[in-house]
């Protein structure tokens, strides 16, 4: 279980502007091993909220309580940026090799194996990040971010700006990779339907400051989730939120 | 393959053809022709006279240069990473940048002596802001997408300045020391002609009184030669090994 419970983010005043209030009294929690999709407006904090809970921001009031399998345990968050964000000076291998933990846990390197070859990576692995196309950059991000057997998982928008079919395909791969070991994710995307396709449960956001108007499980089972069910689960969807269909 | 000894060996050829055709038309002792020169250095080198001396020239060179890289670099990355130091030592960056070399050596013998210290400090001095600046550029360059990514997947220390800041500075510190060379080379001269009793700055010095303009020539070929070889041997694998990744 994940709790989260934000008072408030704000970015400080400057010359110009006055202090602004990104999110405020922002609350949910999400359950161990649950696939959420966060949707939004562009500009409605998503972003924000993640550099929160990856804890890369800590100025902020509130808490996030993530789950402690033990005491001395950390938990492992992998983060999927929005851009792959691989170092361009390091081929894709040490890209994900440098991302895992020290010491190396034991089995590491199958794993990154197995990942690789399940990606369709294995023959760009000795490549530079500069070499490969947007859609191989981001299974490589994708790949980094499951090799550190991540306990909680977040995506901003990792497929963003990709062809219909690539992004299917890797979408498809994301979610075969998720089911054979499972993990809290906390995906954010701007599209509904990779939202519907993706998600047990989706949380609709509202901009300025962010805030929570709708929380929606998915019915559909995962294996039968097809574009005619997406499409009537969101026409239902529209006719029952008169807040969601103002929003996107 | 053939097109690479073209380009390697074309235009110095050239450039040593037209010195020959400007002696022959001068026709004066002030401008000795190629083989003059050429037959000039081999006598400074076999006479046992140059090389010493280009080896002092050169392990000042050395030191100065790496005093002023390694201090240089150091303070450059600090003001390229906290700005209100940046802008209150912005002005001292400028001033020093600006302060003519022959001041800072001659005052550098003033104060601290005829001394060698005082010699390669005015070469340090000369050299440092230059460093400075061009790393300061590079620390404010870097990405932060990187430092996030890093951080996020807790990256120690050390892997962060190997992996993450180094390549990212790496054509700067590049930039750096290619110009500096060039700098210091300059600087090193001076700083000899007017404190040191040995040196290749000491030696065209006394060619200069002698108007030996052939001895001059001659070192300066010896010179120049000292530095292709600097550039080819160091530089340039340093230079393509950190642009392998680059399409």
């Amino acid at each position: 279980m994940i709790n989260i419970n934000i008072q408030e983010k704000s970015w400080p005043a400057t010359e110009r502007t006055a202090k602004q209030s990104v999110i405020k009294n922002l609350k949910f929690s999400l359950e161990s091993g649950e696939f959420i999709c966060m949707v939004g407006p562009s500009g409605c904090g998503k972003s924000t909220l993640l550099n929160l809970l990856a804890g890369l921001d800590s100025d902020f009031e509130g808490q996030i309580q993530l789950e402690s399998k033990s005491k001395n345990y950390s938990p492992h968050i992998g983060y999927v940026f929005q851009n792959p964000r691989l170092l361009p000076w390091r081929t894709v291998r040490e890209n994900i090799d440098l991302a895992l933990p020290e010491p190396l846990p034991e089995q590491s390197s199958v794993v990154v194996d197995n990942l690789i070859e399940v990606m369709g990576l294995t023959g760009a692995q000795h490549k530079y990040p500069e070499m490969l196309s947007l859609g191989m950059s981001r299974r490589v991000a994708l790949v980094r971010a499951f090799a550190i057997q991540p306990d909680f998982l977040l995506m901003d928008e990792p497929f963003v700006s990709l062809d219909a079919p690539t992004a299917r395909k890797v979408q498809k791969l994301l979610i075969d990779v998720w089911k054979k070991r499972p993990h809290t994710v906390l995906f954010v995307t701007h599209d509904l339907n990779e939202a519907i396709l993706l998600a047990d449960r989706i949380l609709f956001l509202a901009p300025s400051p962010t805030k929570i108007i709708a929380d929606i499980k998915i019915d559909i089972s995962r294996e039968s989730r097809d574009e005619e069910k997406i499409d009537r689960f969101k026409k239902k969807l529209f006719e029952e939120n008169e807040e969601i269909r103002m929003l996107l | 393959m053939q097109n690479r000894w073209f380009y390697t060996l074309a235009p110095p050829a050239l450039l040593i053809f037209s010195w020959q055709l400007l002696a022959l038309v001068i026709n004066s002792a002030l401008l000795p022709a190629p083989f003059e020169v050429f037959s000039v250095l081999w006598q400074a080198i076999t006479t046992g006279e140059l090389l010493p001396n280009l080896g002092i020239t050169l392990a000042r060179l050395l030191v100065s240069f790496f005093i002023a890289m390694t201090i240089g670099t150091a303070i450059g990355i600090i003001l390229g990473l906290r700005k209100p130091l940046d802008r209150f030592f912005d002005s001292w960056l400028i001033i020093f940048l600006n302060i003519p070399a022959l001041v800072t050596i001659i005052l550098c013998y003033v104060w601290f002596g005829l001394t060698e210290a005082a010699a390669i400090l005015a070469i340090v001095i000369n050299k440092l802001p230059n460093v400075v600046v061009t790393l300061r550029e590079g620390t404010r360059a870097l990405n932060k997408d990187y430092f996030e990514m890093a951080e996020s997947y807790n990256f120690s220390r050390a892997k962060i300045i190997k992996h993450v800041i180094l390549p990212q500075l790496h054509p700067f510190l590049i930039a750096a020391a290619r110009s500096g060379l060039a700098l210091i080379w300059k600087i090193v001269l001076v700083v000899e002609l007017l404190g040191r009793s040995d040196g290749m700055g000491y030696q065209l010095h006394l060619f200069f009184q002698l108007f030996d303009v052939a001895s001059i020539m001659a070192y300066t070929i010896a010179f120049v030669t000292v530095i292709q070889m600097i550039e080819l041997i160091i530089l340039k694998p340093l230079d393509r090994r950190a642009q392998r990744w680059r399409r």
